[in-house]
């Protein structure tokens, strides 16, 4: 009931016409973003962070939210008319999608995304709306050690499952660990690794990190292969379902939302790795298998609804326990600590009017979502006939742009420039950039909650598995480790040829 | 199991063995990814040879300034020698068909030329100013990256430049270097 009296508080100033404008600017930016290659919400919201700072926490964070639920609505776009993820965890929707556009049921794929994405959305919403106070009352529970044993689950889990090998996962969040230390040390004061440069002593902004890896890394990427122009398969007819196409389509949203909400929640790197799962189970529980890769509406209908329902899930760690588990829920907490404000535990005590405004922003988000997709699937569509050479142009000169205005400072753009060749050198290898963003946000605060941990133990290390809640995450977070290799294992056992690791997905710009 | 030098330089693929767990591809590429482990190693021994000129503060502390540092070197030695290791056994079939294909394919002067243009950009912003250096930049980025219709790259990257300008120094007090057209703007 409280909920709701807030929830009610929170439409009261969502909409109000300065709030309704930012969130529709917000959507309006995800879902071009998420349209067009090569740009994500982690980029996107790490280029306007700077822009931000004079504009109202809430504003900005419905803005925030919008980009990064409305780049998810945006992404299945470019993936089904172009097979060409617009970003990350779109890259299932391109295994059916792709299919039905070229049989000429473009409309119907479009369809089945929008509208799982806006029933995903909405349910996740709804689940946040109940969830999160409840979880903030039980993360106050929560000690330093069983932070700590939270953020090894998170290392672990996005090293392992993420990506196609947990050792490049692991030489990635090692990097940005590293990058992480520079600067001067929290308890201390001594400088770290900033080689007698006086502006390293504030550490590496997450901006010019996030800029680097995901803008100029991915630039120089593209402009290493050459690109022929691509095909983009008309849409046919109104973007919308037959009878037949919503029958086959609203369990797999249903159960698209199931998956994706909890594993949006725990911290394995976001929304691929439930858009993988679901589309798995799509196919297994589908009673039309032989279309699956040749055009399944379920392929799409359920992969789509779990990269929404995931970003829902995706807020509970991060606004209770200030545990970012994507990329761009790291830069989201950067936002937050840029305003002062530390999600936790009390957040939603001291942060109340502010939180319940997000979270109506996000139903009203989702409506307009919804309406602008559907109608307007053409307009986005003429997005994707940017040519690519100017698209990377453009993203390069807004890059530079974003970083300069962060911290005026020319020195921050040649690391964004090295930063930028390093992100190409972890494309090239095939090395995930997303757990590099998580190492750098994630290291500072694992050191900080171990030092408290080990301040009130009085150095004792077993208070990690005293504790039953730590030693549980610790547990899990093993189980997480070996996970990816019982394929591998069974056969073995069962004296069959040797099964490759279990790969959940490709953690990049989400 | 196929000789590593049956296949050349540049070829875009690797030889799997049936029991998937060696595989023999571009012996450059895998070069390459033996040089990536040596270098994370480097990595990883070069932050554990500065850990000892980070100061200590005074008195007791349970977690000083240098244990993450520690733990953070000596993790990207292991990792790193863990991938070169993998790397001269060719055990990541997948990676080593990649990184071959990418070398292969991989237009490296591209992305050389791209880079310079970023630094030129980077070094010449404050002096001659953001309008005049987005204008030049936003055409030959495109020029570098394919694009062969100049006069609509100069049309966006000015539209961009100035557009971008007036925005942040106007709307939202963030001065950007006028440079040489400082009387002007």
């Amino acid at each position: 009931m409280n909920s709701l009296s807030n929830l009610i508080d929170g439409f009261g100033t969502a909409l109000q016409p300065e709030f309704l404008l930012y969130c529709a600017v917000g959507v309006l930016l995800g879902t071009a973003i998420g349209v067009l290659p090569g740009i994500g919400p982690a980029l996107t919201i790490a280029l306007l962070l700077p822009l931000t700072y004079d504009i109202e926490p809430t504003a900005a964070f419905i803005m925030f939210a919008g980009i990064y639920y409305g780049a998810m609505y945006g992404g299945s776009t470019s993936s089904i008319l172009l097979n060409t993820p617009g970003e990350s965890a779109s890259v299932v929707t391109a295994l059916e999608g792709f299919q039905m556009a070229k049989r000429g049921r473009g409309g119907a794929a479009l369809a089945t995304a929008a509208i799982g994405s806006f029933v995903a959305g909405t349910l996740s919403t709804i689940l946040i709306t109940f969830i999160g106070p409840t979880a903030g009352r039980l993360a106050t529970k929560f000690q330093p050690a069983d932070y700590c044993a939270l953020m090894v689950l998170a290392f672990v889990s996005v090293a392992a499952l993420v990506g196609r090998s947990a050792l490049r996962g692991l030489i990635s969040l090692g990097l940005g660990l590293f990058v992480g230390l520079v600067g001067i040390d929290q308890l201390s004061g001594s400088a770290r690794f900033t080689f007698g440069q006086a502006n390293l002593l504030d550490g590496i902004d997450v901006v010019v990190v996030a800029v680097g890896l995901f803008a100029v890394g991915e630039a120089l990427h593209a402009a290493a292969h050459a690109h022929s122009p691509e095909e983009i398969i008309p849409v046919n007819g109104r973007a919308w379902l037959t009878r037949d196409d919503l029958r086959r389509s609203w369990k797999p949203w249903l159960r698209g939302t199931a998956i994706g909400f909890p594993m949006g929640c725990l911290p394995a790197g976001g929304a691929e790795v439930p858009t993988f799962l679901s589309y798995g189970i799509e196919k297994q529980l589908s009673k039309n298998k032989e279309e699956f890769g040749k055009g399944a509406i379920e392929g799409v209908a359920g992969p789509e609804a779990a990269n929404n329902a995931a970003f829902g899930g995706v807020l509970v760690p991060l606004l209770t326990l200030g545990l970012p588990t994507s990329a761009t829920a790291a830069i989201m907490l950067t936002a937050f600590q840029s305003y002062n404000i530390q999600p936790g535990p009390n957040l939603f005590d001291e942060q109340g009017p502010l939180l319940w405004a997000l979270i109506a922003s996000m139903y009203i988000g989702n409506v307009m979502l919804v309406m602008l997709n559907l109608p307007l699937v053409r307009v986005w569509v003429k997005l994707l006939a940017i040519p690519r050479p100017l698209l990377y142009a453009c993203i390069l000169v807004f890059a530079t742009l974003g970083v300069f205005s962060a911290s005026r400072n020319p020195n921050d753009l040649y690391l964004m420039v090295g930063i930028g060749v390093v992100g190409y050198g972890m494309r090239y290898f095939d090395i995930p950039v997303g757990p590099m963003v998580l190492g750098l946000i994630l290291g500072p605060l694992i050191e900080a909650q171990l030092r408290r941990t080990l301040s009130i133990s009085q150095g004792d290390w077993s208070v990690f598995v005293d504790r039953p809640l730590s030693l549980s995450i610790l547990i899990v977070a093993l189980l997480a480790a070996l996970v990816p290799h019982v394929p591998r294992l069974v056969n073995r056992l069962r004296g069959r040829a040797s099964a490759g690791r279990l790969i959940l997905g490709d953690a990049e710009s989400d | 199991m196929s000789n590593v030098d049956d296949v050349g330089p540049g070829a875009a693929g690797a030889h799997h063995d049936p029991d998937h767990t060696t595989v023999s591809g571009s012996p450059l590429a895998r070069r390459l990814l033996i040089g990536v482990g040596v270098v994370v190693t480097l990595m990883g021994a070069g932050i554990l040879s500065k850990v000892g000129d980070i100061r200590l503060p005074k008195g007791y502390t349970v977690i000083g300034p240098r244990a993450m540092p520690t733990v953070v070197g000596v993790a990207l030695v292991g990792l790193g020698i863990a991938f070169t290791i993998q790397s001269v056994l060719r055990r990541d079939a997948a990676l080593l068909s990649s990184v071959t294909a990418e070398h292969a394919d991989g237009r490296r002067g591209v992305v050389l030329s791209l880079v310079v243009a970023l630094v030129l950009y980077t070094r010449l912003l404050v002096p001659v100013g953001y309008v005049v250096t987005t204008i030049v930049f936003l055409p030959v980025a495109a020029r570098i990256l394919g694009s062969r219709s100049p006069l609509r790259d100069v049309t966006v990257g000015a539209c961009i430049a100035v557009a971008a300008y007036e925005c942040f120094t106007r709307l939202l007090d963030i001065r950007l270097p006028a440079g040489v057209l400082g009387d002007l703007l």
